[in-house]
C-alpha cells in the first residue's frame, strides 16, 4: 500500500516537470499582442519593436475592439523586448499574434533569419503568424492604423494577406515557420508579401504590393503584383483574381476574366544535362467585363477569347520564369524543391551547383482556359 | 500530544467494550426465549409470548374455547398487520361455532375442517413464531399441543400503484412498483405468463428479517452468475435492509468506484426487459426500487422509453446522452485549461472577449469555476429536497441573484455562467451517473488547474481506465478490447429496430438468440 502511494506521489511529481513551460496564467494578467513590427535603425544601431496590443481597459461590450501600440528599443531584439516589458505591467502574450512586419531596411541591412530564430525559440510565440515586409520608411507605420475607429490593424493586415490569393491574387502568403523553413531548405529562398500605404480618397489604405524575394538571408529583389499572380499559378495556389486580356492595342479592347478555379501540374524531364520543366495549367474563368466589342454568344468568338487568354497566361508565366532565371537568379519557383522531392539522387548531383543550373532550365508552359460563363454581356 | 492520543484510544476501547457487553446480554436474553419451543401447557406459552413481546402493546392476545372439543386456544396477532375481519370471520367464528368431529389429531382437524384460512404453517420454535407474528400472521396455540399454527392473515395499508416520480415516461406503461414485495412480484407475473419465471426467496437482515427475492428466467440466466449472486446474498451479514442500495453496496465488485455496478428501476416493464436479456432482478420488501444485475456501462445511457419510441429517435437520444456525459464531466476542466494555460487555442476575437470579461473579475478562473459549480449543486440539491411550491422562489434566486446580478456586479464572468449552465443541463440528462459525474468533474477540474491540458489528458485517461475496469458480478461493464461483433453492438450506440434486434448481450445470457432462432423460448 505504501509502495503504491509512493508510486502515485512520484507520478504526480513527474507531472509537474513534464508540464514544461505551461503555467497557470490568468487572462486578466496578460496583454494580448496581436501584431508586431520590427525596425532597425542603421545610424543608432537600435532595434525598434512596435507591438499592437488589445486595449482592454476602456472597453465597453458594445463597441468594437480597440488596440493600442507599445514601442521600445534596444541594441538587441531581446533587449528591446525586455524594455517593452518595463512599460507594460502585464505580461506580453505572443500566443495570439496575427502578423509580423519587417521593415525593408531590416531585410536589407541585417537579414531576418536571426529575428525569425529568436521568435521561434520563444515557447509561446504563434508560429503561424503572417509575415510581411513594409515598403514604408518604418514597419511600425504599417501597424499603426491611421483611423482609430477601425479596430485592430493586425487582424485587418492578416485578412489582406491571407485572403489575397482569392481576391486580387498578387502575392503568396507565408507564415513565420514557413519563412524559416524556406530559408533553411536547400533552396534558401522565399518570397514574402510586401505591404505599402497608398492614399485613396484622402484615406491611408494599406495594400499588398507584390513580394520581396530573399535568398540566403539577403535581399534580392521584388516580384510585382502582376507577376505574383502567375507565381501563385505556378505554386498551384491561385484561387481567384482577375486576368485581363487585350484583344488589340486599343486601350478599350479589354476583356476581364475572373478566375474561379485554377489547377497547375508541373513535372520535369532530363536529357543529359538539360532539365526541362513542363507546366500545365487549367483555369476556369468567367468573362466579367467586356469593353471590347466581342460577342460572346458566338462560339467562334469564345474560342478566340480562350485562345488569347491561354496565350496570355503562357506568355506571362514565361516572362516570370525569365525574370527569375535571368534577373533574380533565384529559384523562387521551387523547381529545385521538386527535383529534391522526386529525384533525390539527381538532386545530390546537382544540388550544390543549383544556382548555376537553374538559369539554364528550360520551361514549357501549356495552358488551358475554360470559359464557364459568358455572363449577360453582349 | 501523544498522551492525549492514548487517552482517546483508551476511551474508545472502553466504549467498545461496554457496547459488546450490552449486545451480548441482549442477545442472551433473546436467545433463551427464542430458542424455546412450544410447550404443551397453554399458560406457559402465553407467558413466554408475553415476555417476548414485552412493552409491545400492538400485540393482541385472544383466548377462546374450541366448540365441541372444549379445548382452550390462544390467538396472537399484531394489530394493524392483520385483517381484523378475516381474524373474526375465518378464525374466531369457526373455532367458536363449528364442532370438531374427527379422531384425527386436533391440529390437523382444526386446519382441515374448521379454520377458513388458505395458508397455514406449523411452527415449533418461538423464533419463527415471532417472525410470523411480526409479519402479519395470526398464530394459534392450542392447549396440549406442542405445535402452533401460523395463519396467513396479512393485510396492511399499502401505497397504491402509481407512476414512478423519477422515471416518468411519455409512452409505454405507466405503472410503478410499490413497497410491497408480493405486489411487486405480481406486477411481474401479470406480464409474464410462463413457468420459466423463477423466484428465489431469501431473508436478509438480523433484525429486520427483510424478505428478498431473486427473480430470473430459467432458460436465459447464466447459472454461474446466478449461483454467485445467491452466494453473495447469503453471505450478507447486516442488521437491517431498508432499501436495495444496502444490498448494492454489499455485493458490488468495485467497492470504492463511484460508478454504478447494479441497475435500479421502479418500473416493472424495465425489469422484465432486463430479465429477458438474461439478467437477474433483486426485489427487496419495503422499497419500490428493484435491482438488476449484471449491469453494463451502456445501461447508464439506456432508458425503457428507448424501446417504445421509434428506433431512429432512440438512437439519437442515446448519442445525446453519451455526449452529455462527456460534456458535463469535461466542459469546466476544458474551459479552465484553455483560459488559464493555452490561450493560443482560442480564436483571437473570442480570446479578447473572454479577456475583457476576466479583466474586471477578482477571482482566478478556476476558483470561480469551483464556486459556481458548488452553487449550482447547492441549488440542485435544494430543489430536490424542497416542497415543490417553493421551487419557484429557488429558480428566481438562481436566475436573478446568481445569473444576472453576479455578472453585473463583476463578481463572475458571463462565460463562466454559460459554462456552468451547460454543465448543469447536460448533467440532468444522465441521472444514473450523478455520483461519478460530480466526482470526475471536480477531479478533472483540479487536474486542469494544476497542469493544463496535460493534466486534463491524464485525468481523462484515469477516468476511462476506471470505466474500463468496472465489472458487475464479474461481468465486464465495457468491452473496449476484442473484435467488433454486431451481435454485441445491436443495442449499444444504436438501438436497432426490433426486427433487427436479434441477439441478447452474449456476456449476460448463454441463450443469446432473441428471435428467429430455433432454440428460443
Amino acid at each position: 500500500m505504501i509502495r503504491r502511494l509512493v508510486a502515485v506521489v512520484l507520478l504526480f511529481a513527474a507531472l509537474l516537470t513534464l508540464g514544461g513551460c505551461w503555467n497557470y496564467r490568468g487572462l486578466d494578467q496578460l496583454s494580448i499582442v496581436v501584431g508586431i513590427a520590427i525596425d532597425y535603425d542603421k545610424e543608432s544601431r537600435l532595434y525598434h519593436l512596435c507591438y499592437e496590443i488589445v486595449d482592454l481597459s476602456g472597453m465597453n461590450k458594445e463597441a468594437a475592439i480597440q488596440s493600442k501600440t507599445l514601442t521600445s528599443s534596444g541594441e538587441t531584439l531581446f533587449e528591446a523586448a525586455r524594455n517593452a516589458k518595463k512599460k507594460e505591467a502585464d505580461k506580453l502574450f505572443l500566443g495570439s499574434a496575427q502578423v509580423l512586419v519587417f521593415s525593408h531596411q531590416l531585410v536589407q541591412e541585417m537579414g531576418i533569419l536571426d529575428v525569425l530564430d529568436w521568435f521561434l525559440r520563444d515557447a509561446e510565440c504563434r508560429e503561424s503568424m503572417c509575415v510581411a515586409i513594409s515598403q514604408e520608411d518604418t514597419a511600425a507605420e504599417i501597424l499603426i492604423s491611421s483611423e482609430k475607429s477601425s479596430g485592430m490593424m493586425s487582424t485587418i493586415l492578416r485578412e489582406i494577406i491571407m485572403e489575397d490569393n482569392e481576391i486580387t491574387a498578387s502575392a503568396n502568403h507565408v507564415q513565420l515557420f514557413q519563412v524559416y523553413n524556406d530559408l533553411n531548405t536547400p533552396l534558401h529562398c522565399t518570397a514574402i508579401p510586401t505591404l505599402r500605404r497608398v492614399k485613396r480618397n484622402g484615406d491611408d489604405i494599406t495594400e499588398l504590393n507584390g513580394s520581396t524575394v530573399i535568398h540566403e538571408d539577403r535581399y534580392i529583389g521584388v516580384i510585382s503584383p502582376e507577376m505574383g499572380k502567375y507565381l501563385l499559378m505556378v505554386y498551384n495556389e491561385l484561387k481567384g483574381g482577375l486576368i485581363t486580356v487585350a484583344l488589340s492595342d486599343k486601350p478599350s479592347d479589354l476583356i476581364t476574366l475572373e478566375v474561379f478555379e485554377s489547377y497547375t501540374s508541373t513535372d520535369f524531364t532530363r536529357d543529359g544535362d538539360q532539365i526541362t520543366f513542363n507546366i500545365k495549367t487549367t483555369t476556369f474563368v468567367t468573362a466579367m467585363e467586356n469593353t471590347a466589342d466581342l460577342g460572346l454568344m458566338n462560339r467562334s468568338n469564345l474560342d478566340y477569347l480562350k485562345d488569347i487568354a491561354q496565350r496570355h497566361i503562357e506568355e506571362s508565366i514565361h516572362s516570370l520564369v525569365y525574370y527569375c532565371q535571368q534577373e533574380l537568379k533565384t529559384d523562387i519557383l521551387r523547381f529545385g524543391e521538386m527535383i529534391y522531392k522526386r529525384d533525390n539522387k539527381f538532386w545530390n548531383e546537382i544540388g550544390d551547383t543549383w544556382g548555376e543550373v537553374f538559369p539554364t532550365v528550360q520551361v514549357n508552359v501549356s495552358s488551358r482556359v475554360e470559359i464557364r460563363n459568358a455572363g449577360f454581356i453582349k | 500530544m501523544r498522551h492525549k492520543g492514548r487517552d482517546m484510544f483508551n476511551k474508545r476501547k472502553r466504549a467498545q467494550k461496554i457496547q459488546q457487553e450490552f449486545d451480548k446480554r441482549i442477545s442472551q436474553l433473546n436467545d433463551v426465549l427464542a430458542e424455546k419451543t412450544v410447550s404443551s401447557d397453554l399458560k406457559e406459552n402465553l407467558v413466554t409470548t408475553k415476555r417476548l413481546f414485552e412493552s409491545m402493546e400492538l400485540i393482541k392476545y385472544k383466548s377462546l374455547t374450541v366448540k365441541g372439543a372444549f379445548l382452550d386456544c390462544l390467538l396472537v396477532y399484531c394489530d394493524g398487520m392483520v385483517s381484523t375481519e378475516m381474524v373474526n370471520q375465518s378464525i374466531v367464528r369457526p373455532l367458536m361455532t363449528r364442532k370438531v368431529e374427527s379422531d384425527r389429531p386436533i391440529l390437523d382437524a382444526l386446519t382441515t375442517q374448521v379454520l377458513q384460512v388458505a395458508e397455514t404453517t406449523r411452527l415449533t420454535a418461538f423464533s419463527d413464531i415471532v417472525e410470523e407474528i411480526m409479519s402479519g400472521s395470526t398464530v394459534l396455540f392450542v392447549d396440549s399441543c406442542t405445535e402452533a399454527v401460523a395463519l396467513n392473515t396479512r393485510d396492511y395499508v399499502l401505497r397504491a400503484v402509481d407512476e414512478p416520480e423519477n422515471e416518468k415516461s411519455l409512452v409505454g406503461p405507466r405503472e410503478g412498483f410499490t413497497e410491497s414485495l408480493l405486489q411487486n412480484l405480481t406486477q411481474i407475473i401479470r406480464r409474464v405468463h410462463t413457468n420459466e419465471l423463477k423466484t428465489k426467496m431469501l431473508t436478509i437482515g438480523r433484525r429486520t428479517k427483510t424478505s428478498v427475492c431473486v427473480c430470473y428466467f430459467d432458460s436465459l440466466v447464466d447459472k454461474k452468475l446466478l449461483g454467485r449472486l445467491i452466494d453473495q446474498l447469503r453471505s450478507i451479514d447486516i442488521d437491517g435492509v431498508l432499501d436495495v442500495n444496502y444490498i448494492t453496496e454489499l455485493i458490488r465488485d468495485n467497492k470504492f468506484s463511484v460508478f454504478r455496478t447494479t441497475g435500479y428501476t421502479e418500473r416493472p416493464d424495465t425489469v422484465i426487459g432486463k430479465l429477458l436479456e438474461g439478467r437477474m432482478a433483486i426485489f427487496v420488501d419495503g422499497t419500490p426500487m428493484v435491482l438488476t444485475v449484471p449491469y453494463l456501462f451502456i445501461e447508464n445511457f439506456q432508458s425503457s422509453e428507448d424501446y417504445y419510441f421509434n428506433y431512429f429517435y432512440s438512437s439519437f437520444a442515446r448519442w445525446i446522452r453519451i455526449l452529455a456525459f462527456f460534456l458535463t464531466v469535461t466542459v469546466p476542466a476544458f474551459y479552465i485549461a484553455v483560459v488559464a494555460f493555452h490561450q493560443e487555442m482560442l480564436p483571437i476575437n473570442l480570446l479578447i472577449r473572454i479577456a475583457q470579461e476576466r479583466q474586471a473579475v477578482p477571482l482566478p478562473a478556476s476558483l470561480e469555476a469551483v464556486i459556481m459549480l458548488l452553487i449550482f449543486d447547492v441549488l440542485r440539491e435544494t430543489g430536490v429536497r424542497m416542497p415543490s411550491n417553493i421551487a419557484q422562489t429557488l429558480s428566481i434566486v438562481g436566475v436573478l441573484v446568481i445569473g444576472q446580478s453576479a455578472v453585473e456586479a463583476n463578481l463572475v464572468t458571463a462565460p463562466m455562467i454559460i459554462i456552468v449552465a451547460a454543465t448543469g443541463i447536460t448533467s440532468l440528462l444522465v441521472p444514473k451517473l450523478n455520483a461519478p459525474v460530480i466526482f470526475w468533474r471536480f477531479a478533472l477540474l483540479a487536474f486542469s488547474t494544476a497542469f493544463g491540458f496535460f493534466g486534463f489528458a491524464i485525468g481523462f485517461s484515469l477516468m476511462i481506465m476506471q470505466i474500463n475496469n468496472l465489472s458487475s458480478l464479474g461481468v465486464e461493464q465495457t468491452t473496449l478490447s476484442g473484435h467488433f461483433r454486431r451481435s454485441a453492438n445491436e443495442d449499444i450506440f444504436l438501438r436497432l429496430p426490433w426486427f433487427m434486434l436479434n441477439k441478447r448481450p452474449k456476456k449476460l445470457s448463454p441463450n443469446s438468440t432473441r428471435q428467429g432462432g430455433n432454440n428460443d423460448d
